[in-house]
């Protein structure tokens, strides 16, 4: 658990933005980790099992605070937002700029963007966590860096 | 002049914070919850174990108080039987003077 717990959690704040939300999924991500650790089949790498938990989680909560089921094929969700949170440095501001664009893109976006740039999983990982093709997650990483880029500069 | 933004100028650095020792409670509250889980579900598994235990015996003792006595009751029909077929095969003569002879008798009827 503690190689993958700051991963885990960070990979899970980074969708929900909320500390006790990301807490309650990390949380629950692991207890779903140890209790379904022997239907772990080796299919696809231990990160990307782990990750998949952790999105589903993640999904969870975000579904819950938006009072429905989210899922990564929504292509309507609304954006989430960098809601005030006791734990988020709003001095950074390029930082909080980043974080804001990551949260304008659509769940696929979002969700191949912050595994293979921040996590630093590989393609075929993360077509396994979200559950879609190695060329899907190269598309929609490329369209994520070039929105993100886009936003960014236009906030200049 | 403007400057396009640089993915390497930012890395990962991330404006999201943690409060002190955050992961290692984070992992105290994992390891409770899967402690307690597992004491549950062993708990659940004894007592299941015992219900069967329990079922089983039942199942057995009545096994035994029934099997004899269907086998005494068999013996017991089975008497009959031969006494009614030994009766029937007398002669009609024989068979009234049995029933003259017997019908009163005390220990016969009883």
């Amino acid at each position: 658990m503690a190689k993958y717990r700051e991963a885990v959690y960070w990979h899970i704040r980074r969708l929900v933005v909320s500390h006790a939300d990301a807490q309650d999924a990390a949380q629950e991500t692991f207890v779903r980790i140890f209790r379904s650790f022997s239907q772990f089949r080796g299919e696809c790498s231990f990160a990307a099992w782990i990750y998949r938990i952790a999105t589903n989680e993640a999904m969870r909560v975000l579904g819950r605070c938006r009072g429905g089921r989210v899922s990564l094929d929504d292509s309507d969700t609304e954006a989430g937002d960098m809601m005030a949170d006791e734990y988020v440095d709003y001095t950074d501001l390029e930082a909080v700029k980043l974080q804001q664009a990551v949260l304008s893109l659509p769940p696929k976006q979002q969700l191949a963007f912050n595994l293979r740039y921040y996590s630093e999983l590989e393609y075929d990982e993360i077509a396994d966590v979200a559950g879609s093709t190695v060329a899907s997650v190269k598309v929609n990483y490329h369209l994520a860096k070039e929105k993100i880029k886009k936003y960014m500069d236009s906030m200049v | 002049m403007k400057k396009d933004f640089d993915f390497g100028r930012i890395g990962k650095r991330m404006p999201y914070t943690v409060p002190r020792n955050f992961f290692d409670e984070m992992e105290g509250n994992v390891w409770e919850k899967v402690r307690n889980e597992s004491a549950a579900l062993r708990k659940r598994r004894a007592f299941r174990l015992r219900i069967v235990i329990g079922a089983a015996a039942a199942a057995a003792v009545a096994l035994l108080l029934l099997v004899p006595d269907t086998h005494v009751s068999r013996e017991r029909s089975g008497g009959l039987v031969e006494v009614e077929q030994a009766f029937n095969s007398l002669a009609g003569e024989d068979r009234a003077y049995i029933l003259q002879v017997y019908q009163d008798d005390l220990f016969m009827n009883e």
